[in-house]
C-alpha cells in the first residue's frame, strides 16, 4: 500500500467511526439481527467483498427503511482498487445501491502503456427480494431469493477507445442465500449462490464486451457462476470465502486476459452500526499483470 | 495460486456436504438438545430450562421495545408454557399443552422488529447463563421458525 492510500484509508476510518458513534445516539432502523446485513460488495449490494447476498441492505425489518455507507480498498500488487459507495434498504424488500470504484493502475504495464491510471466505474445497483428468509426458515429448503440489476458506466472514454469496447453495461443477477443454524461444530453458516449475466470486463473497469472479437460470443452475454460461504465463529465475528467466475472477451485479440476472482475474509461487527472486514483477494491477471493478489479492507456504517 | 483455489472449492463442497449432513439438530435420545443442556446443570434438563426461561422472562421485562406486551400477562402461567415448550422442542419429556402460536398471540400485531428483540433477550440471557454457543445455536434454531406465526398475526408478507 503507498503512504498516500494509508493517509486516506486511515482518515476514512475516523469517520466512518465517528459516523458510527452519531448514529448510535440518532434513531436508526436496525430491527434485524446483527450480521443479516452482510457487508458490501464492490458493486455496492449487500453481499461479501466480491459477491452479492441474498439479504437487503442495511438492517431495516419489514417495517423499516435502513441504509448503508462505505470505503473499500484492495492493494494488489501492482494496481489500488478503492471502492466508496452507499445503499438504502427499503422495507427488507427492495435495495438501492451506488458505488464509485477506482481502479488506480500506475505501477502496472497497461497503466504504463495506455497512461490510464485511474480508471473510474459507477454502479447503480436495484435488488428486489422475491422469495424465502434465509434466517427464519431453517424447516424450510428454500433459502432466500433476491434477484438484481447493475448498470454501471465506465467514465474513462480514452481507455474505452483503446480497448474497443462499450463504455456502459447492464449485469443481471439471482442470488440464493441460507443461514443454517449451528450446522457447522455447532456454528451458524451460510451458503450462498449467485447465477449472473455480464459483458463487464474486470467487472467493468475494462468496458464491456469487446467490439473487435474474433468470436462473436466475446461481445455477447456471458453467464457466469458465483459462490460464497462463511462460518458465525460468534455472534460478531464471521470467516469465510468467495468465488466468482469472470468472462474472458480476449480484449486486444487476447492480450488482455481476465481471471476468476477470489477470496478468503475475516468480518468483524463489533455493534449493529459498524462492520469491518479484511480479506485476502486474488485477482489473477489484470490487463497485462498476472498474479495480481493482495490485501482487502473495508468499513461500513449502518443507519 | 491455482492450489489455492483448489483449496477453496474443496472447502466450499466440504462446508456443502456438512451442511446437508448437521441441518437437523438432533432432538432425540441421548444426545438430545435437552439432555446436553441438562448436562450444564447436573443432568436436569428441566431445571436447565428453567433457569433459561427466568433469566429471558428478567431480559425481556427490562426491554423496553417490547415489555409492554406482558404488562397484563400471567407471569407464571407464561414462564410454565415457556418451560414446556422450550422442554418439548429440545427433545424432552414435557408435552406443551398452551394453544398454538398463531392464535395466542392473534390482535397482538407484533412486529418483526419487536420478535428480533425478542430473540436478541433469549441470545444474551443465555449467553449469561453460560449455556455453549452450540447449544444457543441449536435453540435459537429450532424457535426461529415461531417468527412465521408470531408477527403480524400469523399473516405472511406479500
Amino acid at each position: 500500500m503507498r503512504p498516500g492510500a494509508k493517509k486516506s484509508l486511515l482518515s476514512a476510518l475516523a469517520f466512518t467511526a465517528s459516523l458510527g458513534g452519531m448514529v448510535d445516539t440518532a434513531s436508526a432502523a436496525t430491527g434485524r439481527l446483527i450480521v443479516t446485513g452482510g457487508a458490501t460488495q464492490v458493486e455496492g449490494s449487500a453481499g461479501g467483498g466480491i459477491v452479492p447476498l441474498a439479504f437487503i441492505t442495511g438492517l431495516g425489518s419489514r417495517d423499516e427503511i435502513g441504509g448503508v455507507a462505505f470505503l473499500s480498498n484492495d492493494s494488489l500488487d501492482d494496481h489500488d482498487i478503492r471502492v466508496g459507495g452507499f445503499g438504502i434498504g427499503l422495507y427488507d424488500r427492495v435495495e438501492l445501491t451506488f458505488s464509485h470504484i477506482n481502479v488506480i493502475a500506475d505501477d502496472s504495464l497497461a497503466g504504463q502503456v495506455l497512461g490510464n491510471t485511474n480508471v473510474e466505474t459507477q454502479v447503480f445497483g436495484v435488488k428486489v427480494k422475491v422469495a424465502g428468509d434465509a434466517m427464519y426458515a431453517p424447516d424450510e429448503w428454500l433459502p432466500q431469493i433476491a434477484v438484481g440489476v447493475q448498470y454501471k458506466h465506465n467514465l474513462d472514454e480514452k481507455l474505452m477507445d483503446q480497448l474497443g469496447v462499450d463504455d456502459d453495461g447492464w449485469d443481471f443477477y439471482v442470488a440464493a442465500t441460507k443461514v443454517y443454524h449451528g450446522a457447522l461444530f455447532g456454528r451458524n453458516i451460510f451458503l450462498n449462490g449467485v447465477l449472473r449475466a455480464t459483458k463487464a470486463n474486470q467487472i467493468g473497469a475494462f468496458g464491456f464486451g469487446n467490439n473487435n472479437a474474433s468470436d462473436d460470443d466475446d461481445d455477447e452475454y456471458k453467464l457466469v457462476v458465483e459462490a460464497s460461504a462463511g462460518v458465525l465463529l460468534t455472534r460478531k465475528f464471521l470467516v469465510g470465502a468467495e468465488y466468482r467466475q469472470k468472462p474472458d472477451n480476449e480484449l486486444l485479440g487476447g492480450a488482455v486476459n481476465e481471471d476468476d476472482w477470489w477470496t478468503a475474509f475475516a468480518a468483524w461487527f463489533p455493534n449493529k452500526h459498524v462492520a469491518l472486514v479484511a480479506a485476502y483477494t486474488n485477482f489473477g491477471t489484470i490487463g497485462l499483470n498476472d498474479d495480481q493478489d493482495g490485501l482487502y479492507t473495508s468499513i461500513q456504517v449502518t443507519f | 495460486m491455482n492450489r489455492f483455489r483448489q483449496i477453496a472449492i474443496a472447502a466450499l463442497a466440504a462446508l456443502t456436504l456438512g451442511m446437508v449432513a448437521c441441518t437437523k439438530p438432533v432432538t432425540t435420545g441421548d444426545d438430545s438438545l435437552y439432555n446436553r443442556l441438562g448436562a450444564l446443570a447436573g443432568g436436569d434438563g428441566k431445571a436447565a430450562i428453567t433457569v433459561a426461561v427466568d433469566k429471558f422472562l428478567e431480559k425481556v421485562v427490562a426491554d423496553d421495545r417490547i415489555n409492554f406486551f406482558f404488562a397484563n400477562a400471567n407471569v407464571p402461567r407464561l414462564r410454565a408454557m415457556l418451560i414446556d415448550q422450550v422442554c418439548e422442542v429440545s427433545g424432552g419429556p414435557c408435552k406443551y399443552t398452551g394453544g398454538d402460536m398463531v392464535t395466542v398471540h392473534k390482535g397482538m400485531n407484533i412486529t418483526e422488529s419487536q420478535f428480533i428483540a425478542l430473540v436478541e433477550d433469549l441470545r444474551q440471557a443465555l449467553v449469561e447463563i453460560g449455556v455453549p454457543i452450540h447449544e444457543m445455536n441449536e435453540l435459537v434454531g429450532l424457535l426461529a421458525p415461531l417468527k412465521r406465526q408470531i408477527t403480524y398475526n400469523g399473516v405472511e408478507a406479500g
